[in-house]
């Protein structure tokens, strides 16, 4: 009997418009799934099995009536618990939010899924307050990476990562600040797409970092987040950094190929504080995309002054529950807040001038440069719970590191595919960054796709019986 | 730019100094935390400040009337 679950979302779609299958089935194939195997994953905080069988009975009725279906025809997914979803108070993983009422209206990019006839499954565990790189949340349990129940998913996507990788949903929408769709897509072995800043909306969902926060899908192929990224494009009014510009689809980018680019593998701060794991994955990735090398400048500055927005920004953010329920923060989240809610704002005002001027730096290098390839994470999944890793010989906090390749490129918004390498033998893959300039998503899936169909790059479902 | 690492004994005057000015009641077996976070943050600050920075490099946010 044909497993659904085991379909990509393109595939899925097409099988719903042709009648091969009800959306009705898809969904009750994965919400089977989900209840199967859930509970030693700990991907969902929430399931909306009522919501999903209605959106899918409507997108059925829609097929029979002949009317005209959307793009993502019964195509199930699941979103990260900072998307405002009706009838659920939005968590953003924390245990203060709880008290919330329940959220009256679905965030944009849920509202778009739906006009395009996608189905929600659910909201997904995360990181509190998405301040987080490990995918552990002190209050519900972390989520746990499928392809080994003791290591991590990464985070703050952390429900997102586990979510398409156990097969419970082809994708999965996150949110990333600093690397937050791109670690768990790295550790998970996903594809992860965080678009150019200000591209898609983020209105209705919790904010963390305003300045830094982008929103975007993590899938099992460069076509699923690029149809789940030609679903939600468009300009909003409600995110005040949405952009009003031109968003060309991305699908009919994804098998264009990759002649013409000019691609670099970016070496310097680049090449250390990894594992070979890491090293060796993306000199597989550069090695067959025929890259040169690029140093990127001002990179140490620029993540670090990444990190100083970052605590200051959330930490005012969360001042007032700073102030009023401290007790009742993940302890991790709470003192990184504290720390940074007390920075001295000159401090702050010169992080926001470093990140103008390594823009214009960055601008400078894509004049030379189209695609620049960068390892995604420092190492494969790490244990649940593990505090520490040694790199390059010094021993270094797990959760403020797992993000150093990836804060370097969302600090100045740039679109980013982390695509998925499974090294010879190894059971768990580790993460490529492939970065453009501003704007240029096409490129990201041009490459993508192409290492995809090359055979180098792919994710795989997670057995989990 | 201030060339020493920040102590733990200096991170936690500051911590004394700046908490109330918040309004904020830092609990005793927070401090730690709070301490050493405000170390990281700060050695994360004089790597940001190796960055040479002119009177005419603006600041990345914009607000638009």
């Amino acid at each position: 009997m044909t497993d659904l679950t085991q379909f990509t979302a393109a595939a899925l779609a097409e099988g719903v418009k042709a009648g091969a299958f009800t959306a009705r089935a898809v969904a009750e194939a994965h919400l089977a799934r989900i209840a199967a195997h859930d509970g030693r994953v700990g991907a969902f905080t929430a399931v909306t099995t009522e919501r999903a069988l209605a959106e899918a009975d409507a997108v059925d009725v829609k097929r029979r009536s002949g009317a005209p279906l959307g793009p993502l025809a019964g195509v199930p997914y699941a979103v990260k618990n900072l998307f405002d979803v009706v009838g659920l108070p939005t968590l953003a993983g924390s245990k203060i939010n709880r008290d919330h009422p329940p959220a009256a209206r679905d965030a944009a990019l849920i509202e778009k899924l739906a006009a395009a006839d996608a189905v929600l499954l659910g909201a997904l565990n995360m990181g509190e307050y998405a301040y987080d790189f490990t995918g552990e949340n002190a209050h519900v349990g972390p989520s746990r990476n499928p392809h080994d129940l003791m290591r991590m998913t990464g985070g703050s996507s952390g429900g997102s990562g586990a979510a398409a990788a156990a097969g419970f949903v082809p994708v999965t929408l996150g949110s990333d600040t600093n690397g937050s769709i791109r670690v768990p897509a790295s550790l998970c072995g996903l594809f992860g797409l965080k678009p150019t800043f200000g591209r898609l909306s983020r209105a209705r969902s919790f904010p963390f970092v305003t300045s830094l926060d982008h929103l975007g899908p993590l899938g099992r192929s460069t076509a699923d987040c690029a149809a789940f990224y030609d679903a939600m494009r468009g300009h909003d009014p409600d995110d005040p950094v949405s952009q009003d510009r031109p968003a060309p689809p991305l699908g009919p980018e994804v098998g264009a190929g990759i002649g013409g680019l000019r691609i670099a593998r970016a070496t310097g701060y680049f090449n250390g504080m990894q594992e070979a794991a890491a090293r060796d994955a993306t000199a597989l990735v550069a090695g067959a995309l025929g890259a040169g090398v690029v140093e990127i400048p001002h990179v140490a500055a620029a993540r670090a002054a990444a990190f100083v927005l970052t605590c200051s920004e959330g930490g005012a953010l969360h001042l007032d529950r700073l102030r009023t329920r401290a007790a009742d923060f993940d302890p991790d989240t709470r003192d990184r807040l504290i720390a940074g809610a007390l920075l001295p704002a000159a401090h702050v005002a010169t992080a926001h001038r470093v990140r103008a001027k390594y823009r214009d730096a960055m601008r400078a290098l894509f004049r030379d440069v189209d695609v620049i390839i960068a390892p995604a994470t420092p190492t494969r999944a790490p244990a649940l719970g593990q505090k520490t890793f040694d790199l390059d010989g010094q021993r270094v906090p797990v959760r403020a590191n797992l993000g150093l390749f990836t804060q370097p490129f969302s600090f100045i918004g740039l679109p980013v595919m982390s695509v998925p390498v499974w090294t010879a033998g190894e059971t768990l893959p580790i993460g490529v960054q492939i970065i453009a300039p501003a704007w240029r998503e096409d490129i990201v899936v041009r490459v993508a796709g192409h290492l995809e169909r090359a055979g180098l790059v792919g994710a795989r479902i997670a057995r989990l019986d | 730019m201030p060339s020493s690492e920040l102590t733990a004994e200096a991170a936690e005057r500051y911590l004394d100094a700046v908490a109330s000015m918040l309004g904020l009641a830092v609990a005793p077996d927070y401090r730690p935390g709070v301490v050493l976070n405000l170390q990281i943050a700060m050695r994360l600050v004089r790597i940001a400040e190796t960055l040479d920075l002119g009177d005419h490099d603006e600041p990345a946010a914009v607000f638009e009337a």
